[in-house]
């Protein structure tokens, strides 16, 4: 009869059978759950059904699960099931299971007992804190922490006598496991109390610095005057946990008994003992250790410098900036990095103060600052450090007013160029303020156009094409007909790669394709060309109707030239059923490969609108006359997705 | 009228390349400390033992055995070729035969001389004997996974909080330099406010969410010394089969799941959790497999994290990361190279170790062993970078949306995602 529900229930299940990852995948009814349990199923499946009831199962499946407790090859399996239905009959069920079970099973349900923390199951629990066998008693020992209460607790402490070690340790973790669950109710006697009494026990030292640990943070503030003692400890355990409660206590004050322990260290545990309050987020520790920091080596000053990207304050920049312009580079850069990332009020003022009258090194290291931090009020400082006779300190100052400056700083960067003649750093600050404020620059700007030296006059030509605008096209297009030829080609150059630049300026195709027709020397013409094929390329104004005929016009003027290539790219972009027959009319010239790389690109990406016909003969050209194997291969594909 | 975008640049471009070794490394210690100097004091000597050393394992031992100021003194494996062949190793070092072998594990923990010990076991085994080995008073470097699923990731967390012990979990590249780059240029506001994290754990089978269940019963391993129930470990019950000598997916997840997400995962989650500068927390929404074949959690600051298979430049390698931010990206992987939307966000980038080397991950743990300083992976960052794991991998078995408390570390009215938060250990094994 069993067997035969079995079989029907195979049926039932029959997708999900096949394997049991399957299974697992699968969300049968509960009652086809309990049924494999039930019945004569083997072993493997009725283990996979308990999984599946661990996440589908409800208290109807307990009175099936309980009896797996005593099955060697299913208890545990039975258990993870009983361990997740959230229903108190599981509790009563592993309880009432336990009288009957002896070794790992008895040990099993025992540890579900813990993790679920019933407390109905204490005094069994204690009983078996006494068994003969040192492996359960230790299981109803960590079970009994797990739950806590008095009565657990109250045994635990009893068991911190008990002549087997393994149970002492057990007991004592146990009682430290309780001591934070009453600390965590709000308790906080009772767990100075076992934690007192677990420090003062016969146990390992591992539990002793347990509960050491935690009678210090049980007690709050009390416990912090506990902290120098264990500082100045010769016992090496009591001073790592000294260490660690230096990182774990929040807001430790560090008062004068505190200071007098940390100066009087041995260097080597002082300066563990400084980082490691370094590291604990606690900016009550920042005056000793700027004060300390200055007497230890430079892995401990660096390590401290460190930590003040998280905790340091306005009163860190002196000593920060000092590192920062320093001659360590490695303390430098970490002091660096701490000025960038410190987030505190009052940190950028107090880092404008030292620029005030820091000496060149340091000014250097906090203009950059001002540059990363992009600190608005630097701005007056920085305009007065560019003229500064030290480079670095010029060159620092000129990058922070590129990064912050705007127009009213260009004519005091103009005049430095006039000056000083094109430096590089001056020109890419004037284009990055030009390229910010747009057309806003010109007026500011045209001195440098008007200057007698031709390499002055180049540079202006970028900075106006980083401004942008009607006025700088035109000045660009004037200075085309500059008597240097330098400054002649610059501006065609920069003419060129307006549209690069400048893509949704439609003002630049007409003295393009001029000069691409007109132009006076060949590279004019070239560049001009070039960049003619770019605007139609990206010009969202156009028609598509539009473009094909530009194309065709840049087709005329390249005919026979190296940009000829240039314009069969572009005929690949534009999506009409023209441009693909003046390409395919290209597949018996020079350019044929380029033709049969457009013809693809066109028709594979942009088929709409195009007949299918034509699409077809198209990328059987390809087939036919293209020597690249592997666009033959891919046109081949194609074909048959047209088809 | 818009114009490209020529000049203007993120955030840090320049001189701040130590910022992946500072935000990275919290502890720097003095190097007369660390045996840098020459010869170490025995009083300075970290004494360590090692369980399980096959595959990753034996990488990891070669590389504790390189620190100078590391001494081996215990090694354990159910394998007895492979035990034999790591004290070899260990004794070549110590200049010695002392190194002591051992098939059960809680005799080498038992000993009270070991300060530190390696745990590259089965996946299987990873979090409760960190755990236990935390309670005998260890420090304790372990492999990953590290942990199965929430309950355990949270237990692992508080277990090493308690007892104090320093833990550092094997995802390595949280200390190889072109990962802590990365991450520096996510932290520290270079990309501007990040919005994606993306990630790959495997080329293939991250969309997994099956585990290992009953295979039929087949003969024990010739070695007359394996011990089935010790391989086995908190694992539920089932007869022997060769299948799960093959590590592979054998019980990594937890409840149901294991695989994919659970396994390499814990490597690029903990990047992008670092990235995000999230690794006291975990995202609070997971979504399913989407129809691109990518899965989604989202972090309470809005930032979506994303495991994605596809898409990626196979010149990164393994483990890929990107991060992405309204100003631009950057991503790298394990071949070392490092790429950004713009050459800018990267111009200071320094040349790094490349691969999966875990030198630095382990020096990194030992300087932590001295200092009793939090290591660059310590048990915060492993527990909550494992249940961003464990979750994911719940979302995509449900196939649906889940919402999660990340202070509560449940997911609020959803009886069902619930169930998965943990699974019984079989005994006698608990923590």
């Amino acid at each position: 009869m069993r067997q035969r529900a079995y079989l029907i229930l195979t049926v039932l299940l029959a997708a999900s059978l096949l394997s049991p990852m399957a299974l697992l995948h699968a969300a049968p009814s509960e009652a086809e759950l309990i049924g494999v349990l039930k019945s004569d199923a083997p072993k493997a499946e009725k283990a996979i059904t308990c999984k599946k009831l661990a996440v589908w199962g409800s208290k109807d499946a307990v009175p099936v699960l309980v009896p797996l407790l005593k099955d060697e090859q299913l208890a545990s399996w039975a258990r993870i099931a009983l361990e997740q239905i959230p229903d108190p009959a599981c509790k009563k069920g592993l309880r009432d299971a336990a009288p009957g079970l002896k070794g790992r099973m008895l040990i099993g349900v025992i540890n579900s007992l813990g993790v679920l923390q019933d407390a109905e199951a204490v005094p069994m629990l204690i009983t078996k804190t006494a068994d003969a066998d040192p492996e359960i008693a230790c299981a109803a020992a960590a079970a009994l922490g797990r739950i806590g209460g008095d009565k657990a607790t109250d045994a635990l402490v009893k068991l911190l006598k008990h002549s087997n070690m393994e149970l002492r340790s057990t007991a004592a973790y146990a009682c430290n496991v309780s001591a934070e669950k009453c600390l965590k109710a709000g308790n906080g006697a009772k767990a100075i109390s076992l934690y007192g009494t677990v420090a003062k026990a016969e146990v390992p030292g591992q539990r002793i610095r347990e509960a050491t640990e935690g009678g210090v943070l049980a007690r709050g503030e009390a416990g912090h005057a506990m902290i120098p003692n264990l500082l100045a400890s010769k016992d090496m355990d009591m001073f790592q946990v000294a260490l660690r409660l230096l990182r774990r206590v929040p807001g430790l004050k560090i008062d004068d008994k505190m200071l007098a322990t940390l100066k009087a260290l041995p260097r080597s545990r002082q300066e563990t003992a400084l980082v490691a309050l370094a590291n604990s987020g606690n900016s009550q520790a920042l005056p000793v250790l700027i004060d300390l920091s200055k007497s230890i080596s430079k892995e401990g000053q660096r390590a401290i410098v460190s930590s003040m990207a998280k905790i340091g304050n306005a009163s860190c920049v002196p000593l920060l900036a000092k590192h920062a312009g320093g001659a360590d580079p490695e303390l430098a850069e970490t002091a660096m990095i701490s000025l960038v990332v410190m987030r505190c009020e009052g940190i950028e003022e107090s880092i404008i103060s030292e620029l005030k009258s820091a000496p060149p090194a340091q000014c250097c290291a906090l203009l950059k600052i001002v540059d990363y931090r992009e600190i608005k009020e630097g701005l007056p400082l920085a305009a007065k450090y560019v003229n500064n006779q030290d480079k670095s300190v010029a060159d620092a100052a000129v990058s922070a007013l590129a990064k912050l400056g705007s127009v009213e700083h260009i004519p005091g960067l103009v005049g430095l160029v006039a000056k000083k003649g094109p430096d590089p750093a001056l020109i890419k600050a004037l284009r990055t303020i030009s390229s910010r404020n747009g057309a806003k620059s010109l007026p500011a700007l045209r001195p440098l156009l008007q200057n007698k030296e031709s390499d002055i006059r180049r540079e202006a030509l970028h900075c106006l094409a980083s401004a942008g605008g009607p006025d700088a096209l035109a000045a660009l297009v004037a200075a085309i007909n500059d008597k240097d030829e330098g400054v002649s080609d610059q501006a065609v150059r920069a003419l060129s790669t307006w549209p690069n630049v400048w893509p949704d300026d439609p003002s630049a195709g007409e003295p393009l394709l001029k000069l691409a027709k007109d132009g006076k020397k060949q590279l004019h013409k070239v560049l001009a060309l070039r960049g003619y094929a770019e605007y139609v390329r990206t010009s969202k104004k156009m028609s598509p109707a539009d473009k094909f005929t530009a194309a065709k016009e840049i087709m005329k003027l390249a005919a026979g030239t190296p940009e000829e290539g240039k314009a069969i790219a572009l005929l690949a972009t534009i999506r009409t059923e023209d441009s693909l027959k003046i390409l395919m009319q290209h597949t018996s010239s020079e350019r044929k490969e380029e033709a049969f790389a457009a013809i693809f690109q066109l028709v594979e990406v942009s088929a709409d609108g195009i007949p299918k016909d034509l699409r077809r003969q198209a990328v059987q050209q390809i087939m036919e006359g293209s020597k690249n194997r592997r666009l033959k291969k891919r046109a081949a594909e194609l074909l048959g997705r047209i088809k | 009228m818009k114009k490209t975008d020529l000049t203007r640049r993120g955030f840090i471009t320049r001189g701040c390349a130590a910022a992946s070794a500072t935000l990275a490394m919290p502890y720097i210690i003095p190097s007369s400390a660390l045996g840098k100097d020459g010869v170490v004091a025995p009083s300075e000597r970290i004494i360590m033992g090692a369980i399980g050393i096959g595959g990753r394992g034996s990488a990891d031992f070669r590389a504790m055995l390189d620190q100078p100021d590391v001494q081996c003194a215990a090694v354990c494996d159910l394998k007895t070729v492979r035990l034999n062949a790591a004290k070899k190793a260990a004794d070549q070092k110590n200049g010695n035969s002392k190194c002591a072998t051992y098939k059960d594990f809680r005799k080498l923990l038992a000993r009270t001389d070991i300060d530190a010990v390696l745990i590259a076991t089965g996946p299987n085994w990873h979090s409760t004997l960190s755990m236990m080995a935390a309670q005998s008073g260890k420090d304790v470097y372990c492999e990953k996974p590290c942990a199965k699923n929430i309950v355990e990731s949270l237990e692992l967390a508080e277990v090493f909080e308690r007892t104090g012990r320093v833990f550092q979990a094997g995802t390595q590249r949280r200390s190889i330099a072109h990962f802590n780059f990365c991450a520096m240029v996510a932290q520290t506001g270079r990309l501007g406010k990040l919005t994606e994290l993306h990630y790959r754990p495997s080329r293939w089978g991250w969309g997994q969410t099956g585990m290992t269940g009953w295979e039929a019963e087949q003969p024990l391993p010739k070695d007359p010394q394996f011990d089935w129930h010790f391989y086995l470990g908190p694992a539920a019950e089932r007869p022997f089969n060769t299948k799960y000598l093959r590590g592979g997916g054998f019980e990594k997840g937890g409840g149901m799941l294991g695989y994919g997400v659970m396994e390499w995962g814990s490597h690029s989650v903990a990047e992008c959790q670092r990235a995000n500068s999230a690794d006291d927390t975990v995202p609070v929404e997971y979504h399913p497999m989407a129809k691109d074949g990518s899965a989604t959690a989202v972090h309470a600051n809005g930032v979506k994290m994303i495991v994605r298979g596809t898409g990626w430049d196979e010149a990164l390698s393994h483990c890929p990361v990107r991060y992405v931010g309204e100003r631009g990206w950057v991503e790298t992987g394990d071949s070392g190279l490092v790429q950004a939307s713009s050459p800018d966000l990267i111009a200071d980038r320094r040349r790094g170790i490349r691969g999966t080397d875990p030198s630095s991950h382990v020096r990194n743990f030992f300087n932590c062993v001295k200092t009793r300083g939090l290591t660059n992976a310590n048990h915060f960052v492993a527990c909550h970078s494992h249940i961003a794991c464990a979750n994911t991998c719940t979302a995509l078995f449900l196939k649906r949306k889940l919402r999660y408390d990340p202070v509560k570390h449940e997911f609020p009215g959803d009886e069902e995602a619930n169930r998965f938060r943990s699974e019984a250990r079989r005994a006698p094994w608990r923590v």
